[in-house]
């Protein structure tokens, strides 16, 4: 905390963060992006995972569907990432403190570790497993734990305002 | 019709638990958003694909027949977190023109996939067509969602 709230101080104070702080229309413009970047990338997630554990797109190979997906994926994570440092900027001084963004931010870190670690061990194993047949169970797990972090994200992102 | 609707749900045990709990409003927001996010990807996938974006080898009706359940999933979410989330002051709802401008748009959305379930089996549907639906099915749900952030702003 000690390195990080000066700096979040330093964002907070910078004069592009308070021109979005103090507007009545660029903050709520700016989360409205966020909401609806988040729901594209979740949702398009949502829809790799549920193609990897075998309850949606079944009969197309699962390789296929998250090369085709994956890409959008991105394109949401893109925006989402940055409308959200611009939102974090404009509270930055106080956010930082909120337990529901430190859960979200965790999460998120969580989240970004599950990727790597699915392209690490699971997709090795994707690859080498015939077109059509089941998916291997580490790859089942990650998409398990993916629906959960992101169920998560979400959750504690819409908590920040209560708290 | 609508306003005694709303004005009996104002006097529920339900509408008066969203008031007084500090939780439930949240609660179902976070339902209400995950709802969205599922219904959003769906639909976004099923709208690439109908005009024409190749996935997985899948024709129309296959990526719609599997998802359209993903959908229904993320829309019962939207929908019934939606009418708890109302609850908070029912009639501030009724009056409020963003929030019928969203009732209007979702009820278009669901009838422009009601329009893509009839037609999606068929193969003389012309190319153009497929077009049109894949853009009304995406815009309706991009439109609800921007209707739906402007409900606390108006």
């Amino acid at each position: 905390m000690a390195l990080i709230e000066p700096l979040a101080q330093w964002l907070y104070d910078t004069d592009w963060a308070t021109a979005i702080r103090e507007s009545e229309v660029v903050f709520p413009a700016i989360e409205t992006v966020h909401v609806l970047a988040l729901a594209l990338m979740v949702g398009t997630i949502a829809l790799v995972d549920l193609r990897l554990l075998g309850a949606a797109l079944r009969d197309a190979p699962a390789l296929d569907v998250e090369r085709r997906i994956v890409p959008v994926t991105w394109a949401g994570f893109a925006l989402m990432a940055v409308t959200g440092l611009l939102l974090f900027a404009s509270e930055a001084a106080k956010i930082i403190h909120n337990p529901a963004f430190i859960v979200k931010f965790a999460a998120m870190v969580l989240a970004g570790a599950n990727v790597a670690l699915f392209h690490w061990r699971a997709k090795p194993l994707l690859l080498a497993a015939p077109v059509g047949g089941p998916v291997p169970a580490p790859a089942q797990v990650g998409a398990a734990v993916s629906l959960a972090l992101w169920l998560v994200v979400i959750a504690a992102g819409r908590a920040i305002a209560y708290f | 019709m609508f306003h005694g609707l709303y004005a009996a749900y104002a006097a529920t045990s339900l509408s008066e638990a969203v008031r007084v709990s500090r939780w439930i409003f949240a609660v179902f927001e976070m339902v209400h958003l995950t709802g969205l996010a599922v219904l959003g990807g769906a639909v976004l996938i099923v709208s690439a694909r109908l005009a024409g974006w190749p996935i997985g080898g899948l024709g129309r009706a296959e990526v719609w027949q599997s998802l359209r359940w993903v959908a229904l999933a993320g829309l019962i979410a939207v929908a019934g977190s939606g009418v708890v989330l109302v609850g908070v002051n029912p009639l501030k709802y009724y009056f409020n023109p963003s929030f019928n401008v969203k009732l209007g748009l979702l009820l278009s959305g669901i009838l422009t996939a009601l329009v893509v379930d009839r037609l999606v089996r068929r193969d003389d549907v012309p190319g153009a067509w497929w077009l049109v639906l894949a853009g009304l099915l995406s815009g309706l749900l991009l439109a609800v969602g921007l209707a739906g952030r402007a409900i606390g702003l108006l």
